[in-house]
């Protein structure tokens, strides 16, 4: 794999997305989606989340000690936008990695490109591409947020600023494994379309399988990787390298497969 | 320049390719003909490597197909491939020559040099689908070219092209053909039969033939005679009467236009007697050739295939 060819490949994919379907299909909805719960957390929201109602309202969902770590030790602007992703991050990848390949290799328009590239360059510059253009807009969002939360939560700025890096990195490092699922799927496909609605529903599928049998087959909680998305709540767990480190591994697994049924598709 | 060893590539139970072995050297452009399900997208898409074989091998300037070594080696214009949907032309060329190790200068020169001479340096800035299909396809000869690949492999390039521009397009592959070894999929035998020098027939996957045009034309064991005046049934008679000609007839019951059908080892003798015998009537000959039509010979050896 020539890494030339590659860079070249990612960095013309991800400017021909931007403003075209293929990136639209992600950015609009994130957008949407973001400028909404900006706007909650701007008018109130965010004073909710740490008043004692708010408080008492997270221990529900979250234990004491990752409740005080998340709202009361760390700007808790930035912690709400750390629980938000997570949740909605599988979404938003699907929704960036369905047409990492799909509508291309559909279309037969890789074949003006294979014979200067190889399969291996053109699949790993896509997916590379999908998960740069799910940075940027993780990136662009945790600007906007920290700005507010300097704003709101009144923390100071170096604490604030490396907070936001590493819920930055957090997100980016899911979102790796979720665009990696999607790239089975969008070697197998034809369409953006029959991608997205075979991904999503193995993804659906799968969740509530190992929801499901998790007592009786433990392994299968682990077959998607947000089944260790709690431990990575815990800012202060001694888990949380080992889960992004797993984070890491799902992408490689996952890639694995979508490579193979890439190397095999006829284009 | 290809080596193609035992290939065989099936779809379900259909085999497209079937063991099909031959070697082309690097030179004047060659034909390759089939009837439809031949075989030869097939094969092309093998050489390629957008499809793997099911065994076999194929390599192109003695690198596997399937190497990423062959980059840049092989161009091609496939059969009805779109380019990138909603990119320019001028970007999506860019990147080819990018891809092939030319700096972004270079390849904006390359880009503005093909483009030029294929016709079509005016439509760099319009995206692919607001291209008529002849406009497509001249881009899609253009890009095939970029880079100086030493193989390009053309897939009908100028079907749905109007009689100038097919004309242009043959003009172009002949001027290029001193640097470039074309492979060329066409059914217009016509066209082959002026550019190419040497033809690849197959048919349901095997090779029938690999042979030079003028051999395939000489497999046609017929003289063609056209008279200024009609021939009389009794020269229609001694004509027969030659030793190893088999019939005698008319195209298209004109006595003006003689065919004679032979079976011996020595043509030129048979013309002489020919020419003698017309000589001798006072018939004046206007043109006498030997062999047939391209498309003859090729239809006759598929037909024998079958």
């Amino acid at each position: 794999m020539d890494p030339r060819r590659t860079l070249l490949l990612t960095l013309f994919d991800l400017r021909h997305s931007v403003f075209k379907v293929k990136g639209l299909l992600f950015l609009l909805p994130f957008l949407l989606y973001w400028l909404a719960i900006l706007q909650l957390l701007h008018d109130g929201g965010a004073e909710f989340v740490v008043s004692q109602q708010g408080m008492l309202i997270s221990t529900l969902l979250l234990t004491p000690d990752v409740t005080r770590a998340l709202f009361i030790d760390n700007p808790a602007v930035l912690s709400m936008t750390l629980m938000l992703g997570l949740t909605t991050l599988p979404l938003f990848c699907m929704l960036a990695g369905c047409n990492q390949l799909a509508a291309d290799a559909g279309r037969n328009s890789f074949r003006f490109l294979l014979t200067r590239c190889t399969r291996s360059e053109l699949f790993v510059s896509r997916y590379l591409s999908a998960c740069l253009l799910v940075a940027v807009a993780m990136g662009l969002l945790i600007v906007a947020v920290t700005l507010m939360s300097l704003h709101i939560d009144q923390k100071p700025l170096l604490t604030t600023l490396t907070y936001a890096a590493w819920i930055l990195a957090v997100l980016v490092i899911y979102a790796l494994p979720l665009i990696a699922f999607m790239s089975i799927f969008s070697s197998m496909m034809s369409g953006t379309v029959g991608a997205f609605l075979s991904g999503s529903s193995v993804f659906f599928v799968l969740m509530m399988i190992s929801r499901w049998l998790d007592d009786d087959y433990p392994a299968l909680f682990y077959v998607l990787p947000n089944s260790l998305k709690a431990s990575l709540y815990d800012v202060y767990s001694p888990d949380i390298m080992l889960s992004l480190a797993a984070m890491l591994a799902y992408s490689v697994v996952y890639l694995s497969l979508g490579w193979l049924l890439f190397q095999r598709r006829s284009v | 320049m290809i080596e193609c060893r035992n290939l065989v590539k099936s779809y379900g139970r259909v085999r497209a390719i079937n063991d099909l072995t031959f070697d082309v050297d690097a030179g004047p452009p060659i034909g390759l003909v089939g009837p439809n399900g031949a075989g030869k997208t097939t094969l092309f898409s093998l050489i390629s490597g957008f499809l793997t074989a099911d065994s076999g091998t194929v390599r192109v300037d003695g690198i596997d197909a399937d190497s990423s070594r062959r980059n840049g080696i092989i161009g091609i214009l496939p059969q009805d491939a779109p380019f990138l949907k909603g990119i320019r032309v001028r970007d999506q060329l860019d990147l080819f020559a990018r891809l092939q190790g030319m700096s972004a200068r270079e390849a904006i020169e390359v880009t503005r040099t093909v483009t030029t001479d294929f016709g079509v340096a005016d439509l760099l800035d319009r995206k692919p689908e607001h291209l008529s299909h002849g406009q497509r396809k001249r881009v899609a000869l253009a890009q095939s070219i970029i880079g100086q690949p030493k193989l390009v492999l053309l897939d009908e390039p100028t079907s749905g092209l109007d009689p100038v521009v097919a004309d242009d397009v043959r003009r172009l592959i002949q001027s290029r053909a001193h640097a470039i070894t074309f492979m060329i999929s066409s059914h217009n035998l016509a066209e082959l039969e002026d550019i190419c020098e040497t033809i690849i027939v197959i048919n349901e996957g095997r090779l029938v033939v690999a042979t030079s045009v003028a051999e395939l034309r000489g497999r046609d064991q017929r003289l063609r005679v056209r008279l200024a005046n009609p021939a009389d049934d009794a020269m229609i008679a001694r004509l027969g009467r030659i030793e190893g000609v088999v019939d005698v007839t008319c195209a298209n019951n004109d006595l003006k236009q003689i065919i004679i059908r032979y079976d011996c080892m020595d043509p030129d003798r048979l013309q002489m007697e020919v020419l003698g015998l017309m000589q001798a009537a006072g018939l004046p000959v206007v043109e006498l050739s030997q062999g047939g039509k391209l498309a003859e010979g090729i239809l006759r050896l598929v037909r024998d295939e079958k």
